[in-house]
């Protein structure tokens, strides 16, 4: 059994090891371009505009309800207008079922099962350069096949590893490379052959996916950040804009085709556009 | 190299600050990640991080000492995030970003990393990522 330390040694490098390079350098730029900005009290004024906003919100709301109750109504009893459904909810314990009608929480369940008492065991080298899958029975964390080697990271898409008809697994592949993590798209896993069959560029970690009722086809959702900047191309170039784009695609699983079945209008995500820069922030500070 | 370099913060070279966070920054994000164990957050911390720095690079009297120094004040900026008031907790963030999942090996570890104090997850990270003795995280965090 491996021991604590060991343990903690491997979770603390996987989890800094996720951090890219270029995700700390964007808060370098943030930070200059802070840095030429004049003194404002504009963050602050605009969390107090938000927290003000969501007073209105929830208060504007509470009255809502109450205008729209009708009168003597008495309180239903807990559980009568509830649905009698079960959710599944993804917290960084696993998975987890929930009740919505008796409150029952289960015990986590590891997002990489793929079959009753069959796991996925995936380990990512420090490094990105290999990643080490193995398939065991979770109970007693035996080896159901021999370990596979295969390049590159390895991590699921969406919240439970994807089981595809055949019985294969659909998994997202990424690489590390000195200028951050390059993905490489999804990659249909057999994992009693070990071996990649199938690979499908279009697909990202972050992607939401369903298996069609079919099973031939995927509906995959997108959400796609967008960034226009103003001052030509990284490092240099500071966001100016960003803009969602949400998509809806159906990728056949044998060819690898995707068509886009819906996309959303675009539109400014989250918060104000951040102001354009006449200059070059990192030209700004080579010059000052 | 890395000494000529940090020895320009007191001159207030911009520049020089620039190649220093530029040097520093996953680092500090690594970091601030695991004392908050949410990335948004450390984000955050992180480039209230930075602006503090520079503001206060006067106070840096040996300026070979901007790693730990700056990682103080990364860390003093995750405890100040975790005590702020609930408007700038619900403040829109400036961009989704993913979370990142514990996978399933780390699962328990994770939920026991959870329940440690910011300083101990903060201890660890240096002890166990860094490769720094105990007495150097002691050292470097000013905690006995």
């Amino acid at each position: 059994m491996t021991q604590v330390p060991d343990r903690l040694k491997h979770y603390a490098h996987w989890r800094g090891d996720g951090i890219a390079d270029a995700e700390a350098q964007r808060l370098v730029v943030g930070t200059l371009e802070r840095l030429e900005r004049p003194p404002s009290g504009g963050r602050h004024w605009r969390n107090a505009a938000s927290a003000l906003g969501i007073v209105a919100l929830v208060t504007g709301g509470l009255v809502m309800v109450q205008l729209r109750q009708p009168p003597h109504v008495t309180q239903s009893q807990p559980g009568g207008t509830i649905p009698d459904d079960t959710v599944t909810l993804s917290s960084y314990l696993g998975l987890q079922t929930f009740g919505l009608r008796n409150r029952v929480l289960s015990a986590p369940a590891t997002a990489w099962r793929i079959a009753n008492r069959v796991q996925l065991d995936v380990s990512n080298r420090t490094d990105c350069s290999s990643t080490v899958i193995r398939v065991i029975d979770p109970l007693t964390r035996a080896d159901l096949r021999g370990p596979v080697e295969l390049p590159g990271c390895f991590d699921r898409i969406g919240q439970q590893t994807l089981v595809l008809q055949d019985g294969t697994v659909l998994l997202y592949q990424y690489q590390v490379l000195p200028t951050g993590a390059t993905p490489l798209g999804g990659v249909r896993f057999d994992w009693q052959a070990g071996r990649v069959t199938q690979t499908y560029p279009g697909l990202s970690v972050d992607d939401d996916v369903l298996l069609a009722p079919d099973g031939r086809n995927l509906y995959v959702a997108q959400s796609i950040i967008i960034r226009t900047t103003s001052c030509g191309e990284p490092p240099c170039g500071v966001p100016r804009r960003d803009t969602l784009r949400d998509t809806v695609s159906i990728l056949d699983l044998s060819t690898g085709r995707s068509q886009v079945l819906f996309a959303a209008a675009e539109r400014t995500p989250w918060s104000q556009p951040l102001p354009a820069c006449s200059r070059c922030p990192a030209t700004d500070a080579l010059s000052s | 190299m890395s000494d000529e370099l940090e020895g320009r913060v007191p001159a207030a070279d911009r520049e020089a600050f620039e190649a220093l966070l530029r040097k520093h920054a996953r680092a500090m994000l690594q970091f601030a990640d695991f004392v908050l164990h949410d990335r948004s957050a450390a984000e955050d911390a992180v480039q209230e991080a930075f602006m503090m720095a520079w503001k206060n690079r006067a106070q840096l009297r040996d300026p070979n000492w901007f790693g730990p120094w700056l990682r103080r004040i990364v860390l003093r900026e995750c405890l100040r995030w975790r005590r702020q008031p609930f408007w700038r907790m619900v403040a829109l963030p400036d961009r989704v970003i993913a979370p990142r999942r514990d996978s399933a090996d780390h699962l328990d570890i994770a939920n026991a990393v959870r329940r440690l104090s910011p300083r101990l997850r903060a201890v660890i990270f240096l002890h166990y990522y860094e490769d720094q003795t105990l007495k150097q995280v002691a050292t470097e965090l000013d905690i006995s």
